[in-house]
C-alpha cells in the first residue's frame, strides 16, 4: 500500500486513537519491533491531537504491513530516511 | 455486620482494588487519552490495560470493543437506544428483568418499539427457549435479557438464546449484572452482540464503573456525544470504537480499581480461589425451608442459579423484615429490587421479598447465623 511519508526525525505511524496506538504497539512488540506510544509530532499532526506509534528497530514498511494486516487504521506516516514502496 | 447484599454491590472489595484506586490517584492522576505528557500517557495505558483484560476475560474481538460506562444501566441504554433509534421494531425480553432493561424499553415504546416478555421456566430451559422462539415475529430485531435474575437468581440459557438469535438474524443483548465475574461468559460461544455489565458487582471494581462490550459499536447510534481526545478537528462523533461510545473524561481511578477487581474475579473463575457461594446459598435455602412461616420462591437452587435467595415471612412486609434483620446485624435488601417485572411474575409486587446474596467474602457461618435470626424473627413477627 503506497503512503505519503512526511519528513520527520524518527519514525511515526499515526493511528485513530490512543487505544489503537497501544494495541498497535503490542502487536508490533509481539513481532519483535520496538515501539512506543507518543503524542504525534507537530510535523505530522498540526492540530496536536493525534497519538502515534514510534517505531524503533524496524522499517516503517514492515511496521505498516503488520498493522494493516491487524486491521489497524493508519491515519498518516512520518519518517526520516525511510520510504514506502 | 454480616453483609449479604452482594447482588446490589459486592462488599468488601479486595484490598488490591482500593490500593489500585489510591495508586492511580497518587501517581497517575492525569486525564487519559487527552494529553501527551508522561502522566497522561501512564493514565491512558492503565485504561488500555483494563480494556485488554476485559476483552480477554469475555472473549471479545479486541480491546477496542470494550467501552467504559458508568454502570450496566448506562451500557444497556446505549445498546438498546443505539440499535432501536429508528421508529418501530420489536424486542423480546424476559419476565425476570430489572428496570435497567424494562425502563429503556418502555421509553422506546413511546416511539413505536414494541416488546414482549418471555416466561422463564425455573426448572426447564427447553420451555424457556421455546417461549422466546414463539414470540419472534417479522418485526423482531433483538432479544435483550438478563443473564440471571437479581431477584431469584435463575440463570437464563443464553448460549441457546444466542443460537436462536443467529437462526433468526436477531441482535442479542445480555445484561450480565449478576453474572459477570461470577460465571464464565464467552461472547463468541454465546453469540452475544452487546454484553452489558457493572464493574462493581462480580468484577469487584468500584461503583461508577461499567462496561459495554461489542464488536458492533461503530454501528450504534450514539446517545451521548462530546470530547474524546480523537478526531478533535471534527464536530462529528468518531465512527470508531471505543471513542464513539466514550465521550467525556473517563472514571480512570475507578477503571484502575476495576482492573484489579477483574484480576481477583479471574482468579476465582479459573479456580485459583476456592469459593463456595452456591453451597452457602443452598445451606441457607435448606435451613429457611424448615422454618414455619418462611416463604421461598424457587426450587432448591442448582447450577442453574447464582447465589441469591429471596424469601418472606408470611404476613410480614419485606421492608419490615429487612429492617428487623438489620437490627440483628444482617445487611439484606427488601422491597422490589428495581425489578417489578420479576415481582409481578412471583406475585410479590405488593410486598416485595427479602434478598440474601452471597459474595466472595461470605462464609457458611453467615448462612447459618442468618437462618437462625430468621427463625427467631418468624416466631416474633408471624401474623
Amino acid at each position: 500500500m503506497s503512503r505519503e511519508v512526511i519528513k520527520v526525525s524518527g519514525q511515526y505511524i499515526i493511528v485513530s486513537s490512543i487505544t489503537y496506538a497501544y494495541k498497535g504497539k503490542e502487536i508490533l512488540e509481539r513481532k519483535g519491533i520496538r515501539a512506543s506510544v507518543e503524542r504525534a509530532p507537530t510535523e505530522i499532526s498540526e492540530c496536536g491531537c493525534h497519538y502515534a506509534i514510534r517505531i524503533g528497530n524496524a522499517s516503517l514498511d514492515r511496521a505498516i504491513r503488520i498493522l494493516d494486516h491487524a486491521h489497524i487504521k493508519i491515519i498518516s506516516v512520518g519518517g526520516g530516511n525511510y520510504g514506502i514502496s | 455486620m454480616v453483609y449479604l447484599d452482594n447482588a446490589a454491590t459486592t462488599y468488601p472489595k479486595p484490598a488490591s482494588v482500593a490500593q489500585a484506586v489510591y495508586d492511580f490517584m497518587k501517581d497517575k492522576g492525569a486525564n487519559p487519552g487527552r494529553s501527551g505528557h508522561k502522566m497522561s500517557m501512564a493514565a491512558a495505558y492503565e485504561v488500555y490495560a483494563c480494556r485488554s483484560a476485559a476483552a480477554e476475560m469475555f472473549n471479545a474481538d479486541g480491546p477496542e470493543c470494550v467501552a467504559f460506562t458508568l454502570n450496566a444501566t448506562h451500557s444497556i441504554n446505549m445498546a438498546l437506544k443505539g440499535v432501536l433509534y429508528k421508529k418501530g421494531g420489536h424486542v423480546i425480553t424476559s419476565d425476570l428483568e430489572h428496570n435497567a432493561v424494562m425502563r429503556p424499553l418502555y421509553k422506546l415504546s413511546e416511539r413505536g418499539v414494541r416488546f414482549s416478555k418471555a416466561y422463564v421456566s425455573l426448572d426447564n430451559d427447553d420451555e424457556t427457549v421455546a417461549e422466546f422462539e414463539r414470540l419472534i415475529n417479522n418485526d423482531t430485531v433483538m432479544i435483550a435479557c438478563t443473564h440471571a435474575s437479581n431477584v431469584c437468581g435463575k440463570i437464563l440459557p443464553i448460549k441457546r438464546l444466542g443460537k436462536l438469535c443467529k437462526k433468526y438474524g436477531l441482535k442479542f443483548l445480555v445484561d450480565a449484572s449478576q453474572t459477570a465475574g461470577v460465571i464464565k461468559i464467552d461472547m463468541k460461544e454465546c453469540g452475544i452482540d452487546y454484553l452489558c455489565m457493572p464493574g462493581h458487582k462480580g468484577l469487584y471494581g468500584p461503583m461508577g464503573t461499567g462496561l459495554l462490550i461489542t464488536s458492533e459499536g461503530e454501528k450504534l447510534h450514539t446517545i451521548i456525544e462530546g470530547g474524546t481526545g480523537s478526531n478533535s478537528e471534527s464536530y462529528s462523533q468518531p465512527d470508531f470504537m471505543p471513542d464513539r461510545l466514550e465521550s467525556g473524561t473517563l472514571n480512570a481511578p475507578g477503571i484502575a480499581g476495576l482492573r484489579a477487581g477483574m484480576r481477583f474475579a479471574s482468579k476465582i473463575l479459573s479456580g485459583g480461589i476456592e469459593l463456595s457461594e452456591m453451597e452457602y446459598a443452598r445451606t441457607l435455602y435448606k435451613s429457611l425451608s424448615q422454618i414455619d412461616g418462611v416463604e421461598l420462591y424457587t426450587p432448591l437452587p442448582d447450577d442453574g442459579y447464582v447465589p441469591v435467595i429471596s424469601f418472606n415471612i408470611r404476613g410480614v412486609a419485606s421492608g419490615e423484615l429487612a429492617s428487623a434483620l438489620d437490627k440483628y446485624g444482617f445487611a439484606l435488601r427488601g422491597g422490589l429490587h428495581c425489578s417489578p417485572a420479576a415481582h409481578e411474575r412471583f406475585g410479590t409486587l405488593h410486598r416485595g421479598m427479602v434478598r440474601a446474596s452471597f459474595g466472595a467474602f461470605n462464609t457458611k457461618r453467615d448462612a447459618i447465623r442468618l437462618s437462625a435470626a430468621v427463625a427467631q424473627l418468624a416466631k416474633q413477627m408471624k401474623k
